[in-house]
């Protein structure tokens, strides 16, 4: 990556002059000069390792050979690559390690001849073949071997290492014989991502990569987030699915499974279907990171259940139609509903080009307001943002939280639900951050946290109070700042108006007071927060009451602002769907038009309505996602659900039968589907161009993989196109989601500028030859950079609107039912030292341990339970016993809860093993549930 | 002097004046003491004390480095000089405590030598006119034997910290390492690099929180005498550190032990304890404005981790491997602060070169080698053991005067000097003398001082292999020329060994050796090769007699004795697995 502003050096390679960067090492001058400098051990984005030697050059002016990778550029530095020592050095080094990597087809001339069914005339065995090794054709050490040109022949002695090869773990498959340990892996997992479940082990000529203890991925920590495998340059790491698969295109596109907004790219066969995810290096909000959902999560959109065409029920029977029928079917049946009965529900990882037509769609043609998203969000309510913040979205993007002195991370199992958003935070805490979290739950990070504060679920809020009080009480310099701001003096007074002292913030021994957070641990936190402006806060909602969001996000912004976060930190409030952020700027909301015009003000309707050349509705919408739950559903109700691999979970309900017309379009028929009147196929995120909004506010592209498509799928928008045909409505004359984004980028003031084609051209090139350089290309695809467009603050509103909001001194209690007087709170890790672990291998490693559940002695009392003593679970939401384990008691869990705390390994295992193509979608929440304890 | 110290010294004389009318049993409990049984004799003397009941002062001590003396005690009673016992068993205990502690009459035919005992000088030898202590110079060793190594007020009274105690008072950190830097000492490590000018990088830094790191890992072969200095006089290391701590301002001092050295380990962390009772470590020592924390750090079985980079990770808690350089320790060291790693021996030196001036120190050795060399003498030898003697010496006269010369009448035939690493000597450089220089130019090294000598019945074709076996064993598996190589050197070897030489093997193994020299992360691969250059170089017949005429050229070679098969490609354990 060229950089213009630090081009300040200039050496020179080769006998030529070259302008770098003057923090660059000389392999990485070289390479971003076009030059190519073998090497197998370095990799973008790690730290020099210098094992490989294969980067050696002659610098002028220093003695013998050194390797590139480790020796920063210096002005005026004179360097060789090639030249007769060192390429002796090199082909000697890599003889040695031909001597234990299969080799039989790398030095062999008919490497490029040999297709995997041809019989070796030399009698290669097939464990020594290229063609039988799945990464062939994007082996590094490939690359490297032919660049040199090295002889058939070689004096030493070749040995397989003949190990078994680990293939019980989930999702990936880990082949030793074919490892140069490069330790690539083994560094990726410390210094990237924080994990450290693989290490070196053994030395000498055994020296290899394992786990510490030789246990398996399960037991050893890891996250299956796969950057291992993108990071291994031969066949030792593959992933299980689709493993000989090789790609015939690859796509860059948005992953389509949580808002961080990944880039990745996808490979794709000869069948278009996606058979491998590689998480793009460039890719601003992950740095080539993915996780297990978007690394191992993307087979449902190859999935051979999908729905394929429309349907209509007729006498309770799906009957297959064609499009025009199922659209004359529906335009006709709509016309029977009125207006504030028909809803709109749309899930939350559409792209923004879908969600712009399915809410004109709604407010100009059907005149309704009723449109809403639907998924797993707590924070959906663009209000609680808007109220607290001023806008929604974060303040700032997701790798400066990499740079903050202090995290805090409230109600969030980010790791598994925002998986990427932890790779910063963890690196931060690596580099001497110190984190902050607040959760009931024991979570992932509440191992990498300085200060872990579990408060009784339903005094969060009143905790937040605390935090502020100390920070009113902290007389830091930014307090004076904010004094001059309008709201201080309301907040100052109604904090004081709680009378916190009350509160009973001692010890949680003393009679199990509410919070069970001690003084001074809260007082520690105050320390931190008031020690630097350097504050990250990442926030979620999870086991928030509904009736306490508001409150808690305004407590959590004022906490931020009143820390002095606003200057250099960043707050991200953490949605779920891919694309929620785009939902809440393009209008799917009942109350908001795109750009959080609001639908009420006329001033603001007006803009839009004249813009669309239509009346709009005036009225605020109702929330579709609460009817259902509540129930209130009648057969004057008519509902267009625009679904995809979301999880509709949240709409189940029994009472949906009783709706006057549903409409549908999914991916599958999932247990929703069964109310459905109309069913429609939609395009999964792969089959359509569009564009996801990150939580960041980043707007970046969706890329169709090609003009193949499942059976008749459309995506949203072409639907309600070709319906306003059906309905002579105007004013849907697209051809293409790009005309959708022109229009957008016309009409919606804080989406100003932003087309296909200005996101095209923001991308540049980056440091790989091109395409067209006989060199081999170590770096699979990092090409071309797109940093996509982050949409303005300043054109919604500014920071200074934010609102101090008054501080509400709120419980939530949660309250028992009689058969399940109990509650839950799960937590899970990926790591639990306390516990011994045993793996069961029947084909596939399982973890198998005694589940511990604790609870305080006066509950086990009066459930006459005793410690150690056999239980089981029963939860409410099934009636089932789905949870058996054993009984610690445990004064310091509050009155009438049950904690207990699983392994990541276990539900890992669950993920890799499940039928269900949407399974990633449906990872188990640590939500808080009422239960029921039962002595076995 | 400062009060501070004045009164130490006060409370320490006063201590040595109250045992000073006590009997005073020694015993040299050092590794080698160790090994002949010295804590039995030490139980066996405690329990004739409370048998007799004889009021009696019983210390440990670290040895004179005499191994093949050992057990050795000695005995002073009030008024007479010592009186030293060799090779001392459980039985003779009695005997001798009965003899000489209760009768007063010090056993002439059983004793080695005396020290200050003239009337005994005409009967027995003085100890230090003893053939292996007569051309020895003490100085990093100078307590070493004498004072109690658990007792920090035994070495305040043979002068102890006053070095330390003129450096704070009247010397600033630029003159401290302006004297170093005149007193020529070089780096006893390996490198032989000038100490003064690696502090003065150190210096540079102006980082609050710097590292001084004494490596006592020490896993050579035959080499002991960094943990001879923990065992005998831990107090001259920990003042020499405090010195260089001073000399460099830095905030943290690190001992750097191999566990499982138990004696070194004990004396080291006990002695810091009572440096830091008595605020020779701590905050503000002597009530200047210099701080300076030392702790120990122990690491696991590693050669490597000796590495200085290497070690800095070790110390971090990680695997022990290598780093690149730059950046050197000097900028980013342990837990990337700048540190200075220094070998336990050249900080051992600091006190005494600091105490008696530069001049004294550069006045001894050579002009570009001052000072002394620590040598273990061990193989085949009559004498093994730790010697000092100055710079300048041949080998010839520490192998013959101080070691005995090879025993069974048998010849020298081959040298290994300076670890596994440092390759082999051929008789033919026996005159060469001991001094950094001279032993480079001779393709040697002086390296961590062991001298393992080998007599005629020494095959060289063998020996290599058995070095390069440890070289391989050692390599940290990191950089891809050490691990192949190494790996790929024993593999033919072995075939050598084996009578099934190829043709080409030694083209094939002069092309390894050279692409890991050049290619090589860190030294371990840099010099892996030297083992095998110079056993070719000075025995290259010996290679054509055994791959040639598949003969061994020595009658006395034995089956393999030591072979770490386990970490060969392929060994047994791995396929099993």
């Amino acid at each position: 990556m060229v950089s213009t502003e630090n081009a300040n050096i200039s050496i020179t390679i080769d006998g030529k002059k070259f302008s770098c960067r003057k923090d660059a090492t000389i392999l990485e001058a070289a390479t971003e000069s076009g030059i190519y400098v073998p090497y197998l051990c370095y990799h973008p984005g790690m730290k020099p390792f210098g094992a490989c030697r294969m980067c050696v050059v002659e610098v002028e002016g220093t003695r013998g050979q050194v390797a590139s990778c480790t020796i920063p550029v210096r002005p005026d530095m004179v360097i060789n690559t090639v030249s007769e020592s060192v390429e002796k050095t090199r082909q000697g080094i890599l003889e040695l390690q031909l001597a234990e990597h299969p080799q039989g087809c790398l030095t062999c001339h008919r490497v490029e001849l040999c297709g995997p069914q041809d019989v070796c005339l030399r009698h290669v065995s097939v464990n020594d073949r290229c063609v039988t090794c799945p990464k062939n054709e994007r082996c590094e050490l490939k690359d490297t071997v032919r660049f040199h040109g090295m002889e058939m022949d070689s004096p030493l002695k070749y040995e397989y290492r003949d190990l078994p090869v680990d293939n019980k773990d989930p999702f990936y498959d880990r082949d030793y014989n074919l490892c140069i340990v490069c330790g690539r892996c083994v560094r990726v997992c410390d210094e990237v991502r924080g994990d450290n479940a693989i290490t070196f082990i053994d030395r000498a000529g055994q020296a290899l990569v394992g786990t510490s203890q030789g246990t398996s991925l399960l037991e050893s920590g890891c996250e299956f987030c796969g950057a291992c495998l993108d990071v291994c340059p031969v066949g030792a790491l593959t992933e299980t699915e689709h493993k000989w698969d090789k790609p015939q295109k690859v796509i860059r596109t948005t992953c389509s499974q949580c808002p961080v907004g990944c880039q990745v790219n996808l490979e794709v066969n000869g069948y278009s279907k996606v058979v491998r995810a590689v998480g793009e290096l460039t890719g601003p909000s992950n740095k080539g990171q993915l996780c297990y959902k978007g690394k191992f999560g993307n087979d449902f959109v190859n999935d051979a259940n999908r729905v394929k065409y429309p349907m209509i029920r007729e006498n309770g029977d799906l009957r297959r139609v064609t499009w025009p029928v199922a659209l004359k079917h529906i335009s006709e049946k709509l016309k029977s509903f009125k207006e504030k009965k028909i809803g709109l529900l749309a899930s939350s990882s559409l792209t923004n080009e879908e969600y712009y037509s399915i809410q004109k769609f709604s407010r100009k043609i059907l005149k309704s307001n009723n449109v809403n998203k639907y998924g797993i969000n707590e924070l959906n309510s663009e209000n609680l943002l808007l109220n607290s913040l001023g806008f929604v979205g974060a303040s700032n993007d997701l790798m400066a939280i990499e740079k903050s002195e202090v995290i805090l991370v409230f109600n969030a199992n980010l790791t598994e639900a925002q998986n990427v958003v932890g790779v910063p935070i963890k690196r931060a805490v690596k580099n001497g951050a110190k984190l902050v979290v607040i959760d009931p739950r024991e979570v992932e990070l509440s191992r990498y946290s300085s200060l872990w504060l579990n408060p009784t679920p339903g005094t969060e809020l009143q905790l937040l109070s605390l935090l502020i009080q100390g920070l009113l009480d902290s007389n830091s310099v930014e307090l004076k700042e904010l004094k001059k701001h309008k709201g201080f003096n309301d907040l100052e007074k109604s904090i004081k108006a709680l009378n916190l002292n009350d509160i009973d913030s001692s010890f949680r021994m003393k009679e199990f007071p509410k919070i069970g957070v001690s003084q001074d641990i809260i007082n520690d936190v105050v320390d931190l927060l008031t020690s630097t402006n350097s504050i990250s806060v990442v926030y979620g909602l999870d086991n928030i009451d509904s009736k306490l969001s508001q409150s808690c996000v305004n407590s959590i912004t004022s906490l931020f602002v009143l820390a002095g976060g606003l200057n250099q930190g960043g707050i991200y409030p953490l949605l779920n769907g891919a694309n929620e952020q785009g939902a809440s700027d393009l209008g799917i909301s009942p109350n908001f038009l795109p750009g959080y015009y609001d639908v009420s003000k006329d001033e603001e309707r007006r803009y839009f309505a004249n813009k669309w050349k239509s009346e709009l509705p005036d009225w605020n919408g109702e929330n579709f996602v609460n009817k259902i739950q509540s129930g209130e559903l009648t057969d004057d109700i008519a509902l267009l659900v625009f679904g995809d691999h979301t999880d509709t979970d949240q709409l189940s309900n029994k009472k949906l039968a009783n709706i006057g017309f549903l409409v549908y379009q999914t991916l599958y028929c999932d247990e929703f589907a069964e109310n459905a009147d109309v069913i429609l196929p939609a395009a999964a995120f792969t089959e359509k161009d569009g564009t996801f909004t990150n939580l960041e506010r980043r707007v970046q592209q969706v890329r169709s993989i090609s003009n193949v498509i499942n059976g008749e799928s459309k995506s949203s928008w072409e639907f309600l196109v070709e319906l306003s045909k059906v309905m002579n409505a105007k004013g849907f004359e697209y051809n293409s989601s790009r005309e959708i984004l022109t229009e957008i980028s016309q009409i919606v003031p804080i989406y100003e500028g932003i087309t296909w084609d200005t996101l095209e051209k923001s991308g540049k090139t980056v440091n790989r030859p091109p395409l067209d350089n006989p060199l081999p290309t170590q770096v699979l695809y990092s090409d071309i950079e797109y940093p996509g467009i982050i949409w303005n603050l300043d054109k919604l509103t500014h920071l200074e609107k934010f609102k101090l909001s008054l501080i509400q001194n709120e419980v939530f209690e949660y309250k028992g039912i009689t058969k399940f007087p109990y509650f839950l709170i799960p937590g899970r890790v990926l790591l639990d030292t306390k516990q011994d672990v045993q793996i069961t291998t029947n084909g596939i490693n399982r973890i198998v341990r005694e589940q511990y559940f604790k609870m305080n002695s006066k509950d086990a009392e009066r459930t006459k339970l005793k410690q150690n003593d056999k239980i089981a679970v029963s939860f409410a939401k099934n009636n089932q016993s789905s949870l058996e384990g054993l009984l610690l008691i445990d004064d310091s869990v509050p009155n009438g809860f049950v904690i207990t705390t699983n392994l990541f390994g276990e539900m890992a295992t669950m993920l890799d093993q499940s039928e269900d193509p949407l399974i990633m979608s449906k990872v188990p929440k640590l939500s808080i549930d009422n239960i029921n304890v039962n002595h076995i | 002097m400062t009060k501070i110290y004045s009164d130490i010294k006060t409370k320490a004389s006063n201590v040595a004046n109250q045992l000073i009318a006590k009997p005073r049993i020694r015993v040299s409990l050092d590794m080698s003491g160790f090994a002949s049984g010295a804590d039995e004799i030490l139980e066996a003397f405690e329990d004739c004390i409370k048998k007799y009941k004889e009021d009696v002062y019983l210390t440990v001590n670290g040895g004179f480095g005499m191994a093949n003396e050992e057990p050795l005690i000695d005995i002073k009673l009030p008024d007479t000089g010592r009186v030293f016992y060799s090779k001392v068993n459980v039985k003779d205990v009695e005997n001798i405590f009965v003899k000489h502690v209760i009768n007063r009459n010090p056993i002439i035919d059983r004793a080695l030598a005396v020290l200050d005992y003239p009337e005994l000088n005409t009967v027995l030898p003085e100890l230090y006119e003893l053939p292996m202590m007569k051309k020895q110079l003490r100085i990093a060793l100078r307590n070493a034997g004498h004072i109690d190594p658990e007792n920090i007020y035994e070495y305040i009274n043979v002068g102890g910290y006053a070095a330390l105690e003129k450096a704070l008072s009247t010397m600033d950190s630029d003159e401290v390492i302006d004297e170093v830097i005149k007193s020529g000492l070089r780096g006893r490590g390996g490198a032989a690099f000038q100490t003064g000018v690696k502090w003065k990088f150190l210096k540079g830094s102006k980082e609050p929180k710097k590292f001084i790191i004494g490596n006592c890992e020490e896993g050579d072969p035959g080499a002991f005498n960094d943990k001879s200095i923990l065992e005998s006089d831990p107090h001259t290391l920990i003042e020499g550190m405090i010195l260089a701590g001073f000399a460099t301002r830095a905030s943290n001092g690190i001992v750097f032990i191999r566990h499982g050295h138990n004696i070194p380990i004990d004396r080291t962390r006990l002695a810091i304890k009572q440096a830091y009772e008595l605020g020779f470590i701590g905050e503000n020592i002597f009530g200047s404005d210099f701080s300076f924390d030392i702790e120990v750090v122990l690491v696991g079985e590693s050669y490597v981790s000796g590495e200085e980079t290497a070690l800095m990770d070790a110390i971090e808690g990680k695997r022990a491997m290598p780093r690149f350089r730059p950046p050197f320790p000097a900028t980013y060291g342990v837990w990337g602060k700048p540190s200075n790693i220094n070998n336990i021996k050249t900080l051992s030196y600091i006190p005494a070169i600091v105490g008696n001036g530069s001049d004294w120190f550069s006045n001894i050795g050579t002009a570009k080698s001052t000072g002394t060399a620590m040598i273990c003498l061990s193989g085949n030898i009559s004498q093994p053991g730790l010697v000092e003697v100055p710079m300048g010496l041949t080998i010839r006269e520490v192998i013959d005067d101080c070691g005995g010369g090879v025993p069974g009448g048998k010849e020298v035939k081959l040298l290994q000097t300076g670890g596994p690493l440092g390759g082999v000597l051929s008789a033919a450089q026996l005159d060469i003398p001991i001094d950094f220089d001279a032993m480079a130019k001779a393709g040697a090294i002086l390296g961590s001082g062991g001298i393992i000598v080998g007599d005629t019945d020494v095959c060289a074709v063998d020996l290599a292999r058995l070095l390069v076996a440890f070289c391989q064993y050692e390599s940290c598996g990191k950089c891809f020329p050490c691990r192949l190589g190494t790996t790929h050197l024993l593999e033919i070897l072995q075939r050598i060994c084996n009578f099934k030489a190829q043709d080409k093997d030694l083209e094939l193994m002069t092309k390894i050796g050279s692409d890991m020299q050049v290619g090589s992360l860190c030294g371990h691969g840099q010099l892996g090769f030297n083992p095998i250059k110079s056993a070719l170089d000075y025995f290259g017949d010996e290679f054509n007699m055994v791959m040639k005429n598949k003969k061994w050229p020595t009658t006395t070679y034995k089956e393999e004795f030591f072979m770490p098969d386990s970490s060969l490609r392929n060994s047994a354990d791995r396929i099993i697995k």
